[in-house]
């Protein structure tokens, strides 16, 4: 790739995303973290209601399996090695990955499983489980404060 | 809002360098050792391999000590609480204490092509399955 077309590339990317934040931005810089998590979440999903998310999580959705008999009790103890825990992991990094299992987007390995499990949920759905998970004690941390 | 155009703009140019730099990167290693993409039509031994890739990731045994120093890059964005992606707009997901099979399979996956992320498509191409296997049993580890 030469110099010409990378400085090209470079400045339609800037210039779509410029246009991009427009659109974004409102929301992206609008309340405090705890706010914004919980009013409406950036993949522009409703307001998750956890109570409501604990209960689908627990007695499965549509007729289909619930979340924790593969995930284990509050998402924290999956049945097989393969499957992660969702406890206490960010409840719109959840959100966003029952999006793109549902709409098909993400592939490889148990994503099959997930697709067929998330092609039926609604957006309302999606977001009370990803409150409930969100908002559970998990094992799961971010790398800070390692030596 | 004003401000954050003159950031997405530096964001979208570090991103199409690291397009570059990862693209780059992988263009001698097709010699070698052909990627998952080259495999299909190269040879049909290292399809079947590409295909079985979360399975054979596993067999190799993590040392979660040398996997250590290889994450110091993902403190980058995985080491802040709450740090958001530029785009779209979620967090990046909190990786320590995951089990260690479903993160060898994702980094596999991202390496493959399977699941798509840029950057971590660009970062899991730069690992081989051993350094997968070491950054999946450290981070597993951690408590």
């Amino acid at each position: 790739m030469t110099k010409t077309s990378v400085t090209l590339l470079a400045l339609a990317a800037a210039l779509a995303l410029s246009a991009c934040g427009k659109q974004d931005a409102p929301h992206a810089a609008a309340e405090g973290e705890a706010d914004a998590h919980a009013a409406s979440s950036s993949a522009g999903l409703p307001a998750g209601n956890a109570e409501n998310g604990r209960k689908l999580a627990n007695e499965g959705i549509n007729g289909g399996a619930s979340c924790v008999s593969c995930h284990g009790a509050d998402g924290n103890a999956p049945i097989i090695e393969t499957y992660p825990k969702i406890g206490g992991q960010y409840a719109d990094y959840i959100a966003h990955s029952l999006q793109a299992y549902r709409g098909g987007t993400r592939a490889g390995g148990n994503a099959d499983i997930m697709a067929s499990q998330a092609k039926t949920l609604t957006d309302q759905q999606i977001a009370d489980i990803a409150a409930y998970f969100g908002g559970v004690q998990g094992k799961l941390r971010d790398l800070h404060n390692l030596d | 809002m004003k401000r954050l155009l003159p950031t997405a703009a530096s964001l979208a140019l570090v991103l199409a360098a690291f397009a570059v730099t990862a693209q780059d990167a992988a263009a001698p290693a097709t010699e070698p050792a052909p990627a998952a993409t080259d495999a299909t039509t190269a040879a049909p031994v290292a399809d079947a391999q590409a295909a079985a890739a979360p399975a054979e990731a596993a067999a190799v045994i993590g040392d979660a000590t040398r996997g250590k120093g290889l994450t110091y890059t993902c403190r980058g964005c995985h080491g802040i609480e709450g740090y958001k992606n530029a785009y779209p707009s979620y967090k990046v997901p909190k990786i320590g204490g995951q089990s260690q099979a479903y993160l060898n399979a994702a980094l596999t996956e991202y390496r493959n092509g399977n699941r798509k992320h840029p950057t971590m498509q660009a970062q899991a191409q730069s690992f081989s399955e051993q350094d997968i296997a070491d950054i999946a049993a450290y981070l597993s580890s951690l408590k």
